[in-house]
């Protein structure tokens, strides 16, 4: 059973994979990424393939934040120098029947 | 438009904000906490951005050192990237040979004048040559012989009919 690690790949001959997860190493609520690159028997690489898995909170909101272009479709996380951006927590989620009613966004400090 | 402060929420019952913070190149933490009616909290998500340094646009050495392409009118004009290169700049169309064409020079806008000689050619009439004072002189019964009126008669045809 392979186990994730965070930009650590998973290698193997066979084309599926199931994530598993223990109560004690559960994949973190919000937007996770999944990201796969395949090898010809030539040893050609592939460009990455990435999907986004978001894992729900059953009891509170689950907030995912994505950097978005003007018609609110997710890219890359990088903004030109003096350039204005948009962030989106559109896709956050709460249990139904309950809503999303506040967003909050801050600026923490610099990486 | 949001401008964010470090470490201070901005809340907002819309799902998006345009951040225009004037950030300097780097990477940067954002954090969305989203609450649901009933003030449930949920927990952080996080993104890092990367504010990309500043792109500096080349300038060619050619501006610098000769700063009088400026002040020429065709460059003024024409100020875009090509044009202020020295072979565009100083294109064959503006050489004199090409603004003094051949058309312009005096010679050819002064030619020569000359003077046209009009000899008339004197021509003889093909008859007998014509005096003038025999025209002119009016013809007088003297100058023929007397007619003796007895001596008209009147026409008689030399065969009658009939």
């Amino acid at each position: 059973m392979p186990v994730f690690r965070i930009n650590k790949p998973v290698v193997q001959a066979t084309p599926v994979v199931t994530v598993d997860v223990t109560p004690a190493d559960p994949l973190p609520l919000g937007l996770n990424r999944f990201q796969l690159v395949v090898v010809d028997d030539a040893g050609n690489s592939s460009e990455p393939a990435i999907i986004q898995v978001i894992v729900r909170d059953t009891e509170r909101p689950t907030a995912v934040l994505e950097l978005v272009d003007g018609r609110g479709v997710p890219i890359d996380l990088s903004v030109a120098f003096g350039s204005s951006f948009t962030l989106s927590g559109a896709r956050s989620k709460d249990t139904p029947p309950g809503k999303i009613s506040q967003y909050q966004f801050t600026l923490l400090d610099r990486v | 438009m949001v401008t964010l402060t470090t470490n201070v929420p901005h809340s907002s019952a819309e799902p998006r904000i345009v951040v225009d913070n004037k950030l300097e190149p780097g990477k940067y933490r954002f954090r969305l906490v989203v609450l649901d009616e009933a003030k449930n909290a949920s927990l952080p998500s996080e993104i890092v951005i990367e504010v990309q340094p500043r792109q500096f646009r080349p300038i060619d050495p050619d501006i610098l050192v000769r700063p009088d392409i400026f002040i020429r009118p065709d460059v003024i004009t024409q100020p875009t990237g090509p044009v202020i290169r020295p072979d565009v700049v100083k294109p064959d169309v503006i050489r004199p040979d090409v603004f003094r064409p051949d058309v312009l020079r005096p010679d050819v806008l002064r030619p020569d004048v000359v003077k046209p000689v009009i000899t008339p050619e004197v021509v003889k009439p093909a008859g007998p040559a014509i005096n003038p004072e025999i025209i002119a002189r009016p013809i007088k019964p003297a100058d023929g012989p007397a007619i003796n009126p007895a001596i008209l008669r009147p026409f008689k045809p030399r065969n009658p009919i009939g």
